[in-house]
């Protein structure tokens, strides 16, 4: 052989050799590992066509990837993107992609497809609730070669990565060959798992993505494909045979009511764990109605509430007491003002109500109108289990200071509705998000009928929220929003009240998992069961 | 005073006077039957009074006391405000037995009626009105109920009328099932000939017999529409929280069900006695109505 | 009798015509809650509202939905669920089998036991095994059905691990929520068919069979059933109905996913043509099942006739 077949040759063998221990190296890591990961979630009964659903969770998250993912620490960092920059005006941002991920129909996560999502998220008429911040605001989307590309913005907008990192990535190809009816029922995403079967109103099944490796290193170890053979949605909703399920190992990982934490703990054959989830619970008034006009009004009810015994009663503890619009679990928290806000002071309420002229004029033990009239609080609250127990605790503890409140009971979807009209007068809600822009959702003037349910807004308020959503120093946007904080806590549109605790039961068997900080959710795509190779 | 004369398997009612003392007397000697209505009555008039049997607030919460199993202080325990569920049992009663029991006789009221007269004339007015019925069953009352607490707001007589309503063909399809095999027979045609009054027939002839399956539908249906009070005030309509009312607490019990089964338990066991309680009551009845029963 | 059953499945059409306009009416008009709405979340503006409004349909005049939703029904396409997009039909038909499998398990079971329940108690008028049996059975039909429920998976599954908790892939699946609802039936008709048959054992004519010599088991089987059971046929048809519009709760504590489930998410969701698609089944069904239920009349008791 001539020295440079012989160098070939060579070459040759010495490659083979390195591929097959990569093989090998994969095959030790998988060895021993695989199963059935069982989850009960009846709101991943929905549409999985993430152009559709408001609604993300466990199946979008599984077949889907996105751009930037949050940390455990609560930064952000590069999913499928691998560097970014982010322009000084704020207003552009400069995005390579990682140049070795692939759609499951084979097809590259290049440039162009980014593209295509984003644009396609921020079209007005595709009418994309997940993509509802894009629109107005996506300018342009330049393509730099194919793995590269820049986002121009219409304004200067801090939250941008963290608005990333929940757009969902679909198959251009997929999408356009199939059409959005047809996508929804057979997705195709670039995540740890391959979808499989669709059992609408029953569960959802997936498999492992063999080709996936591009999980983000800051939070798995192993990069990917993931250990478990398949994970299965089960949309149930029945919070005791939840827990029941879970005892018999029919679910691998499942939520544990509040008053049965200390059963699943005792039980030898699951492992709980507690995570303060990223959502608040609240009351919130319709200023645009007189008497939730009043400011001072708003905080004596703030005063009349003792979120401590609300924990107790309602959450069985495991909720902590808020005193501000956002929890520790946002980023933009500031544990400073607390302070300052009102706490539970049944004194102060009544001294409050007493010099606005609601004292009972009437001797039936409780307040009326200030002109003598009786006076009627009524209580808008969701039907649901959660809701009434929040309920009738703060009705009983306004109903100590001697406010007339009256609970109505009412179905989720009358209850948007009827706070869209602006005849109602308070009522009890709660949010989840990831970032401090949910404010602004809140309290933007051109939502009032929308997600501003309590038609509360001022121009220096929206200023305030303008200027912290624009802001791209993390320093003083930090600043900006304590400042609109401690608006909102003065002002009092809303009674904060808590921010609830999220119990995950998991199963014994299951190794190598964790609860994410941020939102509570599990971190799997490194866990396994043993199974025998 | 005349005895009935039971002939075949149809009887003929002939002298009411006598057959209303007769029957008060069988009904006294039926031990079963008097001790249910005693018990029944101690319910009602727990729930009337209960506001001197009882030194609980049925709202009053009390945190240190929740979740108590039952004690000497607490004899039913307490649940997830520390309310005194002995308390809210005994004043819930006041709204659950007016659900329970308004609602299926008014129910009876309209029910029974169209479906004797539906199955007595046959034809058109028993196609109609069974029609009418299938649509009442097919509806998802559900969306009704949402639609009316909108539109007319909520109150106890809407719920006692929603509830009654939806019971309505249960009645209507039962009697009309039995009118229609009986309008056959002789007797009726032996009335029809002499000129008797349609009501007269219906009441006399018709209505006796459908009697023993009414009364079994009327007393099971009782906890039926205690629950579907609760049901129904979830979306808005009769009772709101905290006023205490056995469905509701039932629904609250239902997560609690491992670590306060009092929670459920007791207003489900005063329900299950009320029904319990009626459905003896109604064998008794029955029985002391009924003259083909042999005593 | 052909006659009579022709004329009322051809008034079965107008009749479910009837029905689905009132509540396509009654969605639109006057119902709180906009699906719109509440697909778009929290974060929407009034314009993705009123986009999403628009790609559903929802913007067209009200006369213009009713016309394309009744050309399309008779076509086969219910049109698509608002929250799945997924063919309301196609997700009905899914639910389906598994109602229909737990109704008629639940049902014949109920029914057997019942009547057999019932046979008995009226057989021993008095003694302490009808007090014993009625009390036993009253007792079980008012316990809450999610009661019974959670009792039976937490005996059952938890405890002696001998079923499962939830789902519905193996027939052993539907044993649980079987007698979770078959409990329900025996009561009813184990008093119905007491109650019957007490008044029917003591009519004269009883008292001449027997004179004549027959069976016991012959003059119980011949003469009282007949009559007991119009009642009792009745009863059985208004459960089987209504279970097929779907067991809500116990489709519910045991991950059973049936039309009930799919009948309380769309109603939440407010999702229009799931909601006309589950009335259009529930509709159907009674229509025929009361049909059934009227001929059964006629040939248990001869005597009928339906003019």
């Amino acid at each position: 052989m001539s020295q440079t077949k012989k160098l070939l040759t060579f070459l040759l063998v010495i490659m083979l050799l390195a591929m097959s221990m990569n093989v090998f190296a994969q095959d030790d890591i998988m060895a021993g590992k695989g199963g059935r990961l069982v989850v009960a979630d009846a709101d991943s009964d929905t549409s999985l066509d993430p152009f559709v659903t408001s609604w993300h969770s466990w199946p979008h998250y599984a077949i889907y990837p996105t751009l930037f993912s949050q940390a455990e620490d609560l930064t952000y960092v590069g999913y499928l993107a691998d560097t970014w920059e982010v322009a000084e005006s704020g207003d552009a941002l400069s995005v390579t992609l990682i140049d070795y991920a692939t759609f499951t129909d084979g097809t590259p996560v290049n440039a162009e497809a980014i593209k295509w999502n984003l644009e396609r998220q921020a079209d007005p008429e595709v009418g994309s609730p997940g993509g509802a911040d894009l629109v107005g605001l996506l300018t342009e989307v330049e393509v730099i070669d194919e793995y590269s590309f820049n986002i121009k913005l219409e304004r200067p907008f801090a939250p941008l990565i963290f608005l990333l990192s929940g757009i969902e990535i679909v198959s251009p190809t997929a999408y356009e060959a199939m059409g959005p009816d047809e996508f929804g029922l057979n997705p195709v995403g670039a995540g740890p798992f391959i979808f499989k079967e669709l059992n609408t109103n029953n569960y959802v099944l997936f498999e492992r993505n063999p080709d996936f490796t591009w999980a983000p290193e800051e939070i798995y170890d192993h990069p990917g494909p993931v250990f478990l053979d398949e994970l299965q949605v089960l949309f149930l909703g029945e919070e005791q045979t939840i827990l029941a399920a879970l005892e018999t190992g029919e679910l691998s990982v499942a939520g544990i009511p509040a008053q049965n934490l200390a059963d699943a703990t005792a039980n030898p054959d699951i492992d709980v764990e507690s995570q303060m989830m990223n959502q608040i619970r609240y009351v919130g008034f319709n200023t645009s109605k007189a008497p939730w006009d009043n400011a001072e009004l708003r905080k004596a009810f703030s005063y009349a509430t003792d979120r401590v015994e609300l924990v107790t009663l309602a959450w069985e503890d495991q909720a902590v007491p808020l005193y501000q619009p956002l929890p520790p679990t946002i980023w933009g928290h500031n544990p400073d003002i607390d302070a300052d806000a009102p706490h539970y002071d049944p004194d102060q309420a009544m001294a409050i109500l007493d010099e606005l002229g609601y004292v009972d004029a009437d001797g039936d033990g409780m307040r009326d109108n200030p002109d003598g009239t009786p006076w009627e609080v009524p209580f808008t609250v969701g039907s649901d289990d959660e809701w009434r127990r929040q309920g009738e605790v703060l009705v009983a503890q306004w109903s100590d200071i001697g406010i007339p409140v009256q609970i109505e009971l009412m179905d989720f979807g009358s209850m948007l509705e009827l706070t869209t009209t602006g005849t109602h007068d308070i009522f009890l809600s709660l949010y989840g998000y990831s970032d401090p822009l949910i404010l602004t959702y809140f309290f933007d003037p051109d939502r009032k009928g929308g997600s501003n349910r309590a038609w509360y807004s001022t121009d220096e308020l929206t200023e305030l929220l303008l200027a912290a959503d624009s802001d791209m120093n993390q320093e003083t946007r930090y600043e900006t929003i304590t400042q609109i904080s401690e608006y909102l806590i003065d002002q009092s549109p809303w009674v904060f009240l808590l921010v609830p605790n999220t119990l995950t039961g998991v199963r014994a068997e299951l190794e190598n998992w964790k609860i994410h900080p941020a939102d509570g959710g599990l971190l799997y795509w490194n866990s396994y069961f043993e199974v025998d190779s | 005073m005349k005895e009935p004369k039971p002939t075949g398997q149809v009887v003929e009612l002939e002298q009411h006077r006598g057959l209303y003392t007769q029957s008060i007397h069988e009904f006294r000697q039926n031990r079963g039957a008097v001790i249910s209505l005693i018990v029944l009555v101690v319910i009602i008039f727990s729930s009337i009074f209960a506001s001197y049997l009882t030194p609980y607030d049925p709202l009053q919460r009390d945190t240190p006391a929740r979740l108590m199993g039952p004690s000497i202080q607490h004899l039913m325990g307490t649940d997830t405000l520390g309310r005194d569920i002995m308390s809210r049992v005994l004043h819930g009663g006041k709204i659950s037995l007016q659900i329970g029991f308004l609602s299926i006789f008014t129910s009876a009221l309209v029910g029974i009626p169209l479906g004797l007269l539906s199955g007595y004339f046959g034809g058109i007015v028993d196609n109609i009105t069974m029609r009418v019925m299938d649509v009442i069953l097919a509806f998802p009352g559900l969306v009704l109920i949402i639609w009316l607490v909108a539109i007319l707001g909520s109150s106890m007589i809407m719920l006692i009328l929603a509830i009654a309503f939806f019971f309505i063909p249960t009645y209507a399809r039962l009697t009309r099932g039995i009118s229609l095999s009986l309008r056959e027979i002789e007797y009726v045609l032996a009335a029809q000939s002499v000129g008797a009054s349609t009501a007269r027939i219906l009441i006399l002839h018709i209505l006796p017999n459908a009697l023993a399956p009414i009364i079994v539908i009327t007393t099971l249906s009782i906890s039926g529409a205690i629950i579907t009070g609760a049901s129904l005030s979830f979306l808005g309509l009769g009772v709101s929280p905290p006023t205490p009312e056995w469905g509701s607490m039932l629904s609250d019990g239902r997560g609690y069900l491992r670590n306060a089964w009092w929670m459920a338990f007791f207003p489900g066991i005063t329900i299950t006695l009320v029904v319990l309680a009626a459905n003896i009551i109604g064998d008794g009845l029955r029985d002391a109505l009924d003259p083909k029963v042999r005593k | 009798m052909n006659q009579y059953i022709m004329r009322r499945v051809v008034l079965a059409i107008p009749l479910i015509l009837v029905v689905i306009t009132i509540v396509f009416l009654m969605l639109r008009l006057g119902l709180p809650g906009d699906p719109a709405q509440i697909m778009a979340g929290d974060r929407a503006t009034p314009e993705l509202i009123a986009q999403i409004r628009e790609n559903l349909g929802l913007d067209r005049p009200l006369f213009e939905q009713y016309l394309i939703f009744l050309r399309n029904a008779a076509q086969g396409d219910l049109g698509r669920s608002v929250k799945f997009r997924e063919p309301v039909v196609d997700v009905i038909m899914n639910a389906f089998p598994f109602t229909i499998t737990l109704t008629l398990a639940s049902v014949i079971a109920g029914t057997f036991f019942g009547i057999l329940v019932g046979v008995l108690t009226a057989l021993k008028r008095a003694t302490w095994v009808d007090n014993f049996a009625t009390v036993f059975v009253v007792f079980f039909y008012s316990i809450p059905t999610f009661w019974l429920g959670l009792m039976l998976i937490l005996i059952f599954s938890v405890g002696l691990r001998i079923l499962p908790v939830q789902g519905a892939s193996t027939p052993q699946h539907f044993i649980l929520p079987t007698i979770n609802l078959a409990v329900g039936q025996i009561a009813l008709i184990a008093r119905l068919t007491r109650s019957g048959m007490i008044e029917v054992l003591n009519a004269d004519y009883i008292r001449t069979a027997r004179a004549k010599g027959l069976s016991e088991r012959a003059v119980i089987t011949r003469h009282t059933l007949k009559n007991v059971l119009i009642p009792i046929v009745t009863v059985v048809g208004l459960s089987f109905g209504g279970l097929l519009g779907g067991a809500i709760i116990t489709e519910s504590i045991f991950g059973l996913p049936g039309v009930g489930l799919l009948v309380i998410d769309a109603i939440n969701n407010r999702d229009y043509p799931m909601i006309q698609g589950t009335v259009l089944l529930v509709a159907i069904t009674f229509i025929f099942v009361n049909l059934i239920v009227d001929i059964l009349y006629a040939f248990i008791d001869p005597r009928i006739h339906y003019n």
